[in-house]
């Protein structure tokens, strides 16, 4: 059975809800505390998950201090995970302290066009086809969104090059943060480390959706899919 | 003892609507950027002090840094300077220097490390009058220190 670690942070609020995706999914899962965490931790792990929530109150700007203690506790372990064909998945909070570690395509979160901090749904479009995270959504779905520090932006020209190069996971159909060409969620070339700004976790049931009668998919939530396609893609 | 300043700005933002500050709104047409000024005095070797700091402080992609000690922006009607109290809990502060605490065989060492929020107004009006009323609803003065220049 491929075994997910999770990651938690002081601050992390998210990890209860994430541990019960990757359950649901098919994984073991272990959510281990930061300051406990060690290599070991790590190389016992087929996918490594960075959750949501507001690491170390966000201070100095988020993700930058889980960044600065995750390569104290682990060193390069997570490198050495990746380059050993591992995965690793980042949500909200934890894809902005992905793409600080260095594993996605360099990009920043910063706060969003409205300095306000916004919760809604997002409709979202699928834009790689080889993401192993987006195998089973359809084309377009909606997930829960909830951040202030949400507006991914880049060096001039690198967005428009992550596009062309498979790079951008998902765009947003309502760019309501600001983001770079509406880039949602960032992947590296070959998939297996994710990103995404929009919380899968929060949509596993269709109970879970804003309408009650929404009829997407009988059994689950589109969020339950992004853990299933990386379940299925180790296993 | 060196002392070592670092104003991190956003590349991106620009100044904006000076009444998202106030709790009631003002006739005024101001507007309003803002920064963060960090300080750090330390003994060693400074470059390498500097090298850690930035990467703690600074994101290359979205963010500039001045270093000199001026201020970063200019043109303002006034700028209110502010931090955490002496004495109480600067939990900002504290993350940082634990991290800075739990690294070893750094070749310098950090006494001391203040943060101040820097908010810059820029328009015209009352300098005296509009100062007052933006430090009422900025500062707290629970927990702040402030200064107005």
């Amino acid at each position: 059975m491929p075994h997910a670690l999770l990651l938690k942070y002081p601050g992390t609020n998210c990890d209860v809800e994430t541990a019960r995706a990757l359950n649901a999914a098919g994984f073991s899962t272990q959510v281990q505390p930061i300051a406990t965490a060690t290599p070991a931790h790590v190389a016992k792990a087929q996918l490594v998950v960075f959750s949501g929530g507001f690491s170390y109150g966000d201070y100095v700007m988020s993700g930058r201090l889980a960044q600065l203690e995750t390569e104290r506790f682990l060193g390069d372990a997570l490198h050495k995970h990746f380059a050993d064909g591992g995965f690793l998945f980042g949500i909200c909070n934890g894809f902005q302290i992905l793409t600080k570690l260095g594993i996605l395509p360099k990009a920043s979160l910063i706060w969003n066009k409205s300095e306000r901090f916004e919760c809604m749904w997002d409709k979202l479009v699928k834009v790689s086809p080889t993401s192993p995270y987006t195998t089973y959504l359809p084309q377009e779905f909606e997930l829960p969104s909830a951040h202030a520090e949400g507006r991914l932006v880049c060096e001039p020209g690198d967005a428009q090059k992550y596009l062309e190069s498979g790079c951008v996971a998902l765009q947003y159909a309502d760019n309501h943060n600001g983001s770079e060409l509406r880039i949602a969620g960032l992947q590296d070339p070959s998939g297996r480390a994710m990103g995404l700004m929009p919380h899968p976790e929060r949509f596993l049931k269709p109970r879970h959706h804003y309408d009650p009668d929404w009829s997407g998919d009988p059994d689950w939530g589109w969020g339950y899919y992004f853990f299933k396609g990386a379940f299925d893609a180790l296993k | 003892m060196a002392t070592l300043t670092f104003e991190v700005f956003s590349r991106f933002q620009s100044a904006t609507d000076a009444n998202k500050l106030l709790y009631t709104p003002i006739e005024d047409a101001l507007t309003y950027n803002h920064t963060r000024l960090y300080t750090v005095e330390c003994e060693g070797d400074v470059e390498a002090a500097k090298d850690y700091m930035r990467r703690v402080l600074v994101d290359s992609i979205s963010q500039k840094v001045q270093e000199d000690g001026t201020p970063a922006l200019e043109g303002e009607l006034f700028c209110i300077s502010y931090g955490i109290k002496k004495g109480a809990l600067d939990l900002e502060k504290e993350a940082i220097l634990a991290n800075y605490r739990g690294r070893t065989g750094l070749p310098f060492s950090i006494s001391a490390l203040t943060i101040t929020q820097k908010v810059y107004i820029f328009g015209e009006g009352n300098r005296e009058a509009l100062s007052a009323r933006f430090c009422k609803d900025v500062c707290n003065p629970a927990i702040h220190t402030w200064s107005v220049k």
